[in-house]
């Protein structure tokens, strides 16, 4: 590590969003997200966006994963654009890129088994065996936290917090570098939020990870980020290291949102 | 309103479009060669040529395609039936209302009966009645259109001789006063109108059932019981009007259903609609027949439609707002 | 579940025919013309005088195998339409449900006199036909499964992963469709054994000396009060067949109801 290299580069990104189809005689209602944002990810780091929730967020999220197609602007994976890739190509950046969403529960195909679910971000590599690629499911599992006892069950028997630990053993399946992390804690008890954080960080330091880590809850950003970017209404009105942030916040709408949270 | 059935006219025509290019490839893609299906093997070829010629048989599809959707666009004009001579298009339009009234008709009486049994159901749901009735119409819905028509004709027309078993008028109708008149037609209708008017109650009473109790054990519904509002009145209000716009809707998708329904009743009761006039042109092979009959039964299908959304969005003005 | 009852035993009674029916299908006895039920024969004869019982355990083969095969040739395309429209979305979407919006539009029974008009009626061609028209509901219950489902964040997260698509089609999507699938299939095997009723009544289904229960009641139609068994037997088989297809259909649908799911 130490010498940190661009993983991530976001520029000037706009979203727009169509709330209602053009039809013959309507026009199309069009309703901006993301209104010019820029921000980049060091390799290793672990950058924050905080906001609110309709702030835009998630298109951001959506607009790294190759989802929403961005209005204009450029995401760029270690300097190459992933809106300006073939099918094949963008496949093998995805990879790289995982996410973890906040809902656990629709995050899972409920007609899959944790087993199945963390196989299929294994499926391409190249395995042996299904007995090697057995061991790698399992060595996920305990990666997170979870046993050989999980295998065999489907979403629905399983808790809140265990979901989200297949999800993140499902992301971590493909040897990613950048994990996306969208409000992986929100839908959480508070006891079960505190060992997430802890496993997140643990990952992080064995697997050398980078995480953008989208949230709005304050206490969990403090303890998880180096740098913080603040968001509102489709703009990024503060970027700064997680220090100045929380001790020196330049900007009147950071400052409320510490007050509304309890830090300042 | 006026701009939203401009709207829905303008929408029905590519799919009145679609239909007819549809019908088109559907017969002329059938395997095989289109004289030989009408003619006896044995006759001359001369005459197979003659009928080639006359139908344009010889030019390639796209043209023939062309040249149907112009002559029945521009002209109405189906080509003559081959049994008669008589054009197909005035045969048809000659078809049209008997099966026009027997549908309306059994709209009604399917309306009827289906709302007495679906609201009466919905109210005393979990009763024995409900089960009663649900059962009864689960009978309706699953049974064959031309059996219940064969069963009823068969006991009160042939068995208790109170009602015509075929045809749409006696023998003496034109020497009948109006009055007369109106009741012999009433009397010959009976009997199919009510076999079709029970088979599609069926259709809307377990619709209406189903859609009312749903609304009976909606939030809404909770809060104006917590309210205190009578039960009768939120069934009227809530279940009720819930109920019953959908129901417009389909009323709108049962209409292909029911003009199915028509083309087997009119046999089995010989009233000279669409659907006699049809099946005895498939039997006979009289092609121009034929197409000429499915075409305007799906004009008429598409207009049934148009009207059922436009009564929809008289009924509902949301409609209009949105799309 | 009295629905899964009929159907099996309606089922079974198809594949044992030649053990049930009391007397062989096609044995004409012109002495024993129209006879009324009896102890020899419990639901009369026909104008053959064939056995009317036996006709109709026999019938049940032609019947529900016609039903069985329309509708799985209807669910099989509409699957496949479904899908591809769903998945796909766009233009591919727009003309596929114009497609289907036209064929529901069209009167079953009128196309399907067109189709089978045109060509020589048989078993296989009312069968081809019934299941090549029947396609558009299940496609239109599938797509909009399938439209939910693309919006899903687990279908999201397979993207993510970089999974092909005929792998989100085999792993994510078809398994989450198939239980409307099956319902809807169902309960369309019984609106395929009234259709093909409907047709054979016309005599323009299964032509004799096959029987169906639609070619019996045909039969039955030359005399409905004085050979009253022919019809009324004829249309109680297919009542209770196609009650039990629709008791089997409701009951799955509350067992595979996604909501019980969760």
């Amino acid at each position: 590590m130490g010498h940190s290299q661009l993983l991530l580069s976001v520029e000037d990104l706009i979203i727009h969003y169509q709330s209602r189809k053009s039809t013959l005689f309507t026009k199309p209602e069009i309703v901006s997200a993301v209104r010019g944002v820029t921000f980049s990810i060091n390799s290793g780091e672990t950058l924050a966006i905080v906001g609110e929730s309709g702030c835009g967020k998630t298109s951001i999220v959506m607009s790294i994963l190759g989802f929403v197609k961005p209005v204009s602007g450029k995401i760029k994976y270690k300097g190459t654009d992933i809106w300006d890739v073939t099918r094949e190509e963008l496949r093998g950046i995805r990879r790289k890129i995982q996410p973890v969403f906040q809902d656990p529960h629709h995050s899972l195909n409920p007609r899959m088994t944790v087993g199945q679910a963390i196989e299929d971000g294994l499926w391409p590599h190249q395995y042996e065996d299904m007995i090697e690629k057995q061991n790698g499911v399992l060595e996920l599992l305990r990666a997170v936290r979870l046993g050989k006892e999980h295998l065999n069950t489907y979403p629905h028997q399983l808790s809140g917090g265990q979901k989200q630990r297949v999800c993140i053993a499902r992301a971590l399946a493909p040897n990613p570098e950048l994990l996306i992390l969208d409000e992986p804690l929100s839908s959480q008890d508070l006891s079960i939020q505190a060992t997430l954080v802890n496993l997140l960080l643990d990952l992080k330091q064995k697997k050398g990870l980078t995480y953008l880590f989208i949230s709005h809850d304050l206490r969990i950003v403090r303890s998880i980020a180096q740098q913080v970017a603040v968001m509102r209404d489709g703009i990024l009105v503060e970027v700064s290291d997680r220090d100045s942030i929380f001790n020196n916040p330049q900007h009147s709408y950071t400052e409320s949102l510490l007050k509304s949270s309890g830090l300042l | 309103m006026g701009a939203y059935t401009v709207r829905r006219l303008i929408g029905a025509i590519p799919i009145l479009f679609i239909g007819l290019t549809l019908t088109f490839f559907l017969v002329h893609l059938v395997p095989g060669d289109p004289t030989l299906r009408f003619l006896d093997p044995s006759m001359g070829s001369s005459l197979k040529e003659q009928i080639s010629e006359k139908f344009g048989l010889n030019e390639p599809l796209h043209i023939q395609y062309i040249s149907w959707m112009y002559r029945i666009v521009g002209h109405f004009d189906f080509g003559n039936s081959f049994n008669n001579g008589r054009p197909a298009s005035d045969i048809i339009l000659d078809a049209l209302p008997p099966t026009i009234l027997v549908m309306g008709f059994a709209l009604i009486c399917g309306l009827m009966f289906g709302m007495i049994g679906g609201i009466g159901a919905a109210i005393f749901h979990g009763t024995k009645f409900d089960l009663i009735i649900t059962t009864i119409m689960l009978f309706f819905y699953s049974m064959p259109v031309f059996w219940l028509g064969i069963m009823l004709l068969g006991f009160f027309a042939v068995n208790l001789n109170w009602l015509p078993a075929s045809q749409l008028t006696s023998v003496f109708h034109d020497q009948l006063n109006i009055l007369d008149r109106f009741t012999d037609y009433f009397r010959h209708l009976m009997l199919p109108v009510i076999t079709l008017g029970l088979v599609s109650a069926a259709t809307f009473g377990r619709y209406l059932r189903t859609s009312m109790i749903e609304a009976m054990n909606s939030g809404y519904v909770l809060a104006a019981r917590a309210r205190g509002i009578s039960e009768w009145k939120i069934l009227v209000n809530y279940g009720l009007r819930n109920a019953l716009i959908p129901l417009i809707t389909i009323v709108g998708m049962t209409i292909p259903a029911l003009f199915s329904g028509a083309v087997i009743i009119e046999v089995v009761f010989s009233l000279p609609g669409m659907g006699r006039i049809m099946v005895e042109a498939v039997l006979a092979r009289d092609y121009p027949v034929v197409l000429a009959a499915s075409t305007m039964a799906f004009v008429a299908v598409i207009i049934g439609n148009l009207l059922a959304d436009i009564g929809y969005a008289i009924a509902d003005p949301r409609v209009r707002l949105e799309s | 579940m009295v629905g899964a009852v009929i159907v099996l035993i309606i089922f079974f009674s198809a594949l044992g025919a030649p053990i049930l029916a009391p007397y062989d299908v096609n044995a004409q006895n012109l002495t024993m013309s129209l006879q009324p039920p009896s102890t020899s024969h419990l639901l009369g004869t026909d104008v053959y005088g064939r056995d009317l019982l036996s006709r109709l355990i026999y019938g049940a083969r032609v019947s529900l195998g016609i039903g069985l095969s329309a509708a799985f040739i209807a669910t099989t395309v509409g699957v496949f339409v479904g899908v591809f429209a769903g998945f796909l979305g766009g233009w591919v979407d727009w003309l596929l449900m114009r497609i289907v919006d036209v064929l529901m539009g069209f009167p079953r029974l009128v196309v399907m006199l067109l189709a089978v008009g045109f060509g020589t009626p048989s078993i296989w061609l009312t069968l081809t036909v019934l299941g090549l028209l029947a396609w558009m509901e299940v496609a239109r219950i599938v797509r909009g499964e399938v439209m939910v489902i693309r919006e899903m964040l687990y279908l999201k997260a397979a993207q993510a992963l970089g999974l092909k698509r005929s792998r989100i089609i085999m792993g994510y999507i078809l398994p989450n469709v198939i239980g409307s699938v099956i319902v809807s299939t169902t309960l369309l095997i019984g609106t395929m054994i009234l259709v093909e009723a409907s047709l054979s009544f016309l005599g323009l289904g299964v032509q004799p000396p096959n029987a169906s229960w639609g070619t019996i009641l045909n039969q039955g139609r030359v005399d409905p009060v004085g050979a009253w068994w022919i019809s009324a037997f004829g249309g109680l088989m297919i009542i209770i067949t196609v009650v039990g297809f629709n008791l089997l259909g409701d009951g799955l649908r509350d067992l595979l109801d996604p909501r019980s799911l969760t």
